[in-house]
């Protein structure tokens, strides 16, 4: 072993928990007297949000002289109280990476120069102009993210739907939770949880089903860990085709085979309903059913469910009829709380809407939802989808405040805040994500405006997609250069990354976060909200953009949520409190609500304790009949396996971040492929060996590792995406759920070639 | 040893294919052996010596995957304690480091 024992032990010896304050962690013979810091060493702490996942933790971070020396968790945050996980420490490091540009870049004969802000700008709004001008506003488009600022989104949506009349405004949270929010806008006529975080400490059984909490959201793990450390009875349910980390401190695994799991679930519901575990009171009084196209009644849905027998699911998940029964008599026990979380693996699907709506389900059947401990709640991978994306409205088909393009009245309401004629906001919906780069491949998107992401290597069939950026005008407001995407750029735009700039992300559980600005940035780098509204004048809208600079426009923004059942906090709250739930009645207080749909807690229920889902129009919740549906693609004796992507800790997204970080790149140096041991022995492979995995759309190498960190069941494979060298999406499919657009990420049969 | 000598292909494999990484990888490849973090670039600082900071494995994980077997107690061998045995999923701060 090469470090040596001693120098750990001296270091340990020394070393204090990061959760215990006041005591210092000294790698000793390795720095100087002044590299030492304390606490009071930093010239002032500033209270911000973590840049990574959909937890949204309290940070603070640690400056001096200009610049950031540390991060911590903010203890004075609810979500973590202090804690992080390994990629939040390590932030201070991605500001200061060489590849960071610091000055803006235009491309000239194939090769990126240095320009000044003047000609890059001057570039990109002829070009705009062109093309709006030659083939009409549907041209253009803007494809936004889930990292970047509320302020920055609700000027881009603006800015695109508003004023230049195209709604081809997107963002990379179509790829990851808009079937979560099909989910909720279907079922309960309002996006995003009504539960929260706090619902932790009073469950008494978690359902996790497609969902990795220990590597995507650490934080939240560990706040699970310490539920099921502090209260034994609690009991955990991990239902996921792959065994995980986060099967440490699973009760019961329900390792279905991948693809089944909407057997599973109306299997459950069938067990509900035949055991009679039904809350038949809460059926009554709070929910109506459906089949998707029209009401039925719930006779009707019982004959429904009648197909979806423990055996019939048996015989598609590989579940026993047993363990099928004990899950749906664990979930649906009287008197116990119950809390469902899912991610990816239920999002990412053909038939992710479906297996929402069923999960919803569950809850509402057997009434544990709306109560302490009781909910049904989708974790957000990205710190500002729900903040910056789907309570902006940056997508094709909405508004800001949950209003749609395709609602008259909507339309007119906002119009009158953004100061237009309702006209002007066509009622159309823009290019879905795979549609809009679909249509960069055909030639009809002639200029596409990218921030904050990195399409190239995020979008599925990745292959058949990249060449249509080359096609179009592409202007990418990145911090990095090059990047996958930023590569296929004709401007590249130089952009404040996280502390070097201030603004407002909103989490998985409707919290509000200020990010105060730590730094400046380097170089000639702005705000991307900078750009945009700079880029609005250049247009010829500069009177609909008069902002004195992220306030200005939150105090707008906030205009869309008056009167709706999202009204959100004042920038002033937001600036002194540690987040804020929404939604915050008449933007009044930092009080904000924990639980929605109940009243007590909920402002808009004037009775205590009543229930109700005052977002339906009959105020009922809507459980659905929904057919059972497998993956797109599903394994053949052509392509016999199954491959799903994921996450691993220390690695987030396509890694333009986390790359930056000498420890996690370290830690985890490349992309591999997990195997499990049956099929490592009869591919004849073993770890570190390189494999191709070949689909009908494209083929990536990677390294083996055999069972490891995880376990995929025989047949499933595993691969993590952040690598750029090892593009593990020119392999997966861009089939798309009907509903909410979103592509089956989890889902694609591959064949395994030894290299 | 098989792990040692696949940490070493991974490392080679980073050199060529880890495009993005150029600054990392060069810190990585040159102190790899001391277990020594390389400095943070330009700044100079780093981050291990900070307060709190959550100290790397300086070791790897060929005891399996359970740290607190180890270290809930300490003295199992020269492992030293850990201040929060509370805390179950110790990798969610410390990041392999070897």
């Amino acid at each position: 072993m090469n470090f040596t024992r001693r120098n750990f032990i001296k270091a340990c010896a020394v070393s204090t928990a990061m959760l215990t304050a006041g005591c210092s962690v000294n790698k000793s013979g390795t720095q100087t007297e002044s590299q030492k810091l304390n606490k009071s060493d930093a010239d002032s702490w500033v209270k911000s949000v973590c840049r990574y996942c959909g937890t949204g933790c309290g940070v603070l971070i640690g400056v001096t002289n200009g610049k950031v020396i540390a991060v911590k968790g903010d203890p004075d945050n609810e979500v973590n109280k202090g804690l992080l996980c390994a990629k939040g420490y390590y932030l201070p490091q991605i500001l200061t990476a060489d590849d960071r540009i610091t000055q803006p870049l235009v491309k000239k004969n194939g090769k990126f120069v240095e320009t000044s802000w003047e000609e890059a700008m001057n570039l990109i709004t002829e070009k705009f102009s062109n093309a709006i001008d030659e083939y009409g506003p549907a041209s253009v488009g803007f494809y936004g993210s889930g990292q970047a600022l509320a302020e920055e989104e609700y000027v881009a949506n603006k800015l695109f739907k508003g004023a230049i009349g195209s709604n081809n405004v997107e963002g990379n949270p179509r790829l990851c939770m808009a079937s979560a929010v099909g989910g909720y806008t279907t079922t309960f006529g309002a996006d995003e949880p009504m539960g929260a975080y706090e619902d932790f400490e009073h469950a008494d059984v978690f359902f996790i089903i497609g969902s990795n909490m220990a590597e995507c959201h650490p934080v939240l793990f560990a706040r699970l860990t310490d539920k099921k450390r502090q209260d034994p009875h609690t009991k955990i349910i991990i239902a996921d085709p792959r065994r995980h980390r986060s099967h440490k401190i699973a009760d019961i695994s329900v390792p279905f085979k991948p693809g089944t799991d909407l057997a599973l679930l109306n299997a459950m519901a069938y067990v509900i309903i035949e055991e009679g575990l039904t809350d038949e009171d809460f059926i009554a009084k709070h929910t109506s059913f459906s089949n998707g196209q029209a009401k039925i009644t719930y006779d009707q849905f019982k004959e429904f469910i009648k197909d979806f027998t423990p055996e019939f699911a048996e015989k598609k998940t590989n579940l026993s009829v047993d363990r099928i029964r004990e899950l749906a008599r664990i979930f649906a026990e009287p008197g116990k709380n119950t809390m469902s979380m899912w991610t990816m693996g239920i999002n990412q699907r053909v038939a992710g809407v479906w297996a929402n709506n069923m999960l919803h389900n569950l809850h509402l059947l057997t009434g544990k939802i709306c109560r302490p401990g009781s909910t049904p709640f989708s974790l957000t991978g990205q710190p500002s989808a729900c903040g910056s994306v789907r309570e902006v409205g940056a997508l094709c088909h909405l508004l800001p405040g949950h209003r749609g393009v395709a609602n008259a009245k909507h339309r007119e309401e906002i119009a009158k805040i953004w100061g237009i004629s309702a006209d002007r906001i066509s009622p159309k919906p823009g290019y879905h994500t795979m549609q809009l780069f679909q249509k960069c491949v055909d030639g009809d998107v002639k200029a596409l405006w990218v921030m904050c992401t990195n399409p190239a290597q995020s979008l599925p069939n990745a292959t058949h997609y990249n060449p249509g950026l080359e096609k179009t005008f592409l202007v990418v407001a990145e911090t990095y250069h090059p990047t996958l995407t930023s590569k296929y750029a004709d401007v590249v735009l130089p952009a404040a990354l996280w502390c070097e700039k201030e603004g407002v992300y909103g989490n998985t559980e409707r919290r509000t976060q200020h990010l105060a600005k730590a730094i400046d940035p380097p170089g000639e780098a702005r705000p991307d909200l900078d750009m945009l509204i700079d880029f609005a004048h250049r247009l010829g809208y500069g009177s609909l953009f008069q902002y004195d600079g992220p306030e200005d426009v939150w105090n707008e923004y906030l205009k869309c949520t008056t009167g709706t059942d999202m009204e959100l906090a004042t920038y002033q709250s937001l600036k002194e409190a540690h987040g804020i739930q929404w939604p915050v009645k008449d933007h009044k207080g930092i009080q904000g609500t924990v639980r929605r749909f109940i009243g007590g807690e909920d402002p808009y229920i004037k009775e205590k304790g009543k229930i109700d889902f005052y977002a339906k129009p009959d105020n009922r919740a809507v459980i659905f009949a929904r057919p059972y549906k497998e993956g797109e693609e599903m394994p053949d004796a052509e392509y016999p396996f199954c491959l799903t992507t994921g996450r691993i800790l220390e690695h987030w997204h396509t890694g333009t971040m986390t790359g930056k970080c000498p420890a996690l790149n370290r830690a985890v140096p490349s992309s591999y492929v997990e195997v499990h041991s049956k099929d490592a022995t009869q591919l004849g492979i073993k770890n570190g060996d390189i494999v191709r995995l070949v689909s009908r759309r494209g083929s990536v190498e990677l390294p083996v590792q055999v069972e490891r960190p995880g376990i995929p069941q025989p047949g499933m494979l595993f691969a993590t995406w952040f690598e750029a060298d090892r593009l593990v999406n020119s392999v997966t499919i861009d089939a798309v759920d009907p509903g909410s657009k979103e592509p089956e990420f989890k889902i694609c049969a591959v064949r395994v070639e030894k290299v | 040893m098989e792990q040692h000598k696949r940490l070493l292909f991974f490392i080679v494999c980073s050199v060529f294919l880890l495009m993005l990484g150029v600054l990392t990888l060069t810190a990585c490849s040159s102190q790899p052996q001391s277990g020594e973090i390389a400095d943070i670039s330009k700044t100079g600082l780093q981050q291990e010596v900070l307060t709190g900071f959550p100290p790397p494995i300086p070791h790897k994980l060929d005891r399996g995957d359970d740290c607190l077997v180890c270290h809930r107690q300490g003295e199992v061998g020269e492992a030293p304690k850990t201040p929060h045995p509370e805390n179950i999923p110790c990798r969610q701060c410390h990041v392999l480091s070897e």
